[in-house]
């Protein structure tokens, strides 16, 4: 058995696309009273599927060959053409805030379950 | 994740919101002023604000989506003087006429609320950033 299993991995993988999109959420805000600014989104679901789906990355064929991090390297943000809407962006805000703390929380009881279980085997 | 980072874009953007409210504060102060060390009336000044990338390093990862606010300049307005007939003024020219500032106290009110308003927003996400970056703290306990 795995003492680290897949959940935790994908929590945390989770955890981490929302902090990104903390940042772009955090960014829109501040740059709203800028001229000419525009709205930018990180496609979460896209970001999701490219972060767990495995078969995404290069092959390496031979020892030689320089790392390459991601097919796309390019993180998926999109402009959305428009001004920032303080509204919907307090939203995002806040849901993501949420959701973050929800990966972590659910993250930090996986990690009391197996300090359950170490000490009772104690 | 980086929690400087949002951090650093926050307050960048608290700044920026406060040097906007210092001005309108300074153009609503000198809503009567005529006389100016550069001659002339008080003249209504703006703040330009610019974004510029937040990181610096060759990363690549949301380089260009995440940008820090700064102030670009702060410019004058020169248009919109009113002449007010005032022969008693000391800074009355030959006909009566005082040249007056061009500040709208209207205007100036409902930006100072906006700028209270995105100064607000900020401050709100400055503590939605903390309060992440505690709960990521919480994974150890």
């Amino acid at each position: 058995m795995e003492l680290f299993d897949r959940t935790i991995n994908r929590l945390s993988l989770l955890a981490d696309i929302r902090s990104q999109r903390h940042k772009v959420i955090v960014s829109n805000i501040s740059n709203i009273d800028v001229a000419g600014y525009e709205a930018k989104e990180l496609n979460f679901s896209k970001e999701l599927g490219t972060a767990l789906d495995k078969r995404v990355g290069l092959v390496k064929t031979d020892v030689r060959h320089l790392p390459a991090k991601t097919v796309n390297g390019d993180p998926d943000v999109v402009e959305t053409g428009e001004r920032v809407k303080i509204d919907k962006e307090m939203g995002n805000l806040a849901e993501n805030q949420l959701m973050y703390n929800l990966s972590i929380e659910l993250l930090a009881r996986k990690f009391r379950t197996l300090t359950n279980v170490l000490k009772e085997a104690k | 994740m980086d929690f400087s980072l949002p951090f650093k874009i926050c307050s960048s953007g608290l700044a920026a919101q406060r040097a906007k409210m210092d001005v309108i504060t300074s153009n609503l102060a000198n809503v009567g002023t005529t006389r100016t060390p550069e001659g002339g009336p008080y003249k209504r000044k703006e703040v330009v604000l610019g974004s510029q990338s937040a990181v610096d390093d060759f990363d690549g990862r949301l380089q260009d989506a995440l940008q820090t606010v700064e102030v670009k300049g702060i410019v004058e307005d020169k248009n919109g003087i009113k002449l007010i007939y005032d022969p008693a003024h000391p800074d009355a020219d030959e006909k009566g006429y005082v040249a007056m500032p061009n500040i709208n106290v209207v205007n100036e009110m409902a930006e100072m609320i906006n700028v209270n308003r995105s100064y607000e927003a900020c401050a709100t996400a400055f503590d939605a950033t903390k309060n992440m970056a505690l709960k990521t703290l919480d994974i150890g306990k």
